[in-house]
C-alpha cells in the first residue's frame, strides 16, 4: 500500500544559523516567502504536498533519515499549512514543549542543504 | 505628518509579558503583521486605534527600523525572538512565554503574549 503523504516539500536556502540550530537538535523551517529577517534562522522551501493533520506516529524524513514523530503542538499544522512553517525539535517529547513545535526521537538531525527533501508520512493506521 | 495615538496592550489569558504602549510615529510608521493570510486582526485594530500603517509581512518586506510593532503568531521558537532581538516591540497572538535559542532577547518591556483585540486599549 503506497505511504500517505501529509507534506512534502524541497529545501531551497538554508540560512547561515541553521547548523547551530541543528547542533542543537533543532530545524526551523518557513515556506520562500517568509520575510527577510527569518531567513537567517531557517530552511526556506517550496511545498508540493501540503494537506497537513500530521500527528504522532507519523514519520519524518530528513533526506535519507527517517524519524518517529512523538508530538505535535496545538498550532503546528496550521503554521505548516498557512505558512509553510514549523520547529521540529529531535528532543524525544511526547508532550509539545511550545504550540509550533513538531518533536522527534532525541538522536542528531542531519544537516539539510538546497535541493534537500523534508516529507512527513503517515504512521501506520491503527485497525 | 501624520496624526498618532497610543494604545496599551496588555497579556491576555495565560500570555506573558507587557503591557506595551505602542506610538507610531512618521520614523516608525508600521504596524507589522507576520501572521500569514493578511493582516491579523489584532494588528488592524492597533493600526486603527494609533493611526498607524498595517502591512503584511509576508507580501513585501520592511525594514526594522520602519516598525512601530511586530504583531506574530508564533508558536515559540523563531518569531518570538527575532523581533525583540533587533529591539522591535513585539505583540504575539499566541500565549508564549520566553524560550528558544532567542529567550534571553524576549522581556517584558519588548515583547507580550496572548494578545487578542480586547486586550489593546486606548490611552
Amino acid at each position: 500500500m503506497p505511504e500517505t503523504i501529509r507534506y512534502s516539500t524541497t529545501v531551497t536556502s538554508v540560512g547561515p544559523l541553521v547548523p547551530d540550530f541543528i547542533g542543537q537538535g533543532m530545524l526551523i523551517i518557513f515556506g520562500d516567502g517568509a520575510p527577510a529577517e527569518l531567513h537567517d534562522l531557517c530552511a526556506l522551501h517550496t511545498p508540493d504536498v501540503k494537506d497537513g493533520g500530521v500527528r504522532p506516529g507519523d514519520q519524518l524524513l530528513l533526506d535519507d533519515e527517517r524519524f518517529t514523530i512523538l508530538s505535535v503542538g496545538d498550532v503546528a499544522n496550521a503554521n505548516l499549512t498557512a505558512l509553510g512553517h514549523v520547529s521540529f525539535k529531535a528532543n524525544g517529547a511526547t508532550t509539545a514543549q511550545l504550540p509550533g513545535d513538531i518533536s522527534v526521537e532525541e538522536r542528531p538531525l542531519p544537516l539539510l542543504h538546497e535541493g534537500s527533501r523534508v516529507i512527513i508520512v503517515a504512521g501506520d493506521a491503527p485497525n | 505628518m501624520a496624526e498618532y495615538k497610543s494604545v496599551k496592550v496588555s497579556a491576555g489569558r495565560g500570555g506573558w509579558g507587557g503591557p506595551l504602549t505602542i506610538t507610531p510615529t512618521d520614523e516608525r510608521p508600521l504596524i507589522y503583521s507576520v501572521t500569514g493570510g493578511g493582516i491579523h486582526p489584532v494588528a488592524a485594530r492597533i493600526a486603527e486605534l494609533t493611526g498607524g500603517e498595517a502591512f503584511d509581512g509576508f507580501s513585501s518586506s520592511a525594514k526594522f527600523e520602519k516598525i512601530a510593532v511586530a504583531v506574530i503568531d508564533c508558536g515559540g521558537t523563531a518569531r518570538v525572538g527575532v523581533y525583540p532581538m533587533k529591539k522591535v516591540l513585539t505583540v504575539d497572538i499566541h500565549a508564549t512565554s520566553p524560550s528558544g535559542p532567542l529567550a534571553n532577547f524576549i522581556t517584558e518591556d519588548l515583547f507580550v503574549s496572548g494578545v487578542g483585540t480586547n486586550d489593546i486599549e486606548a490611552v
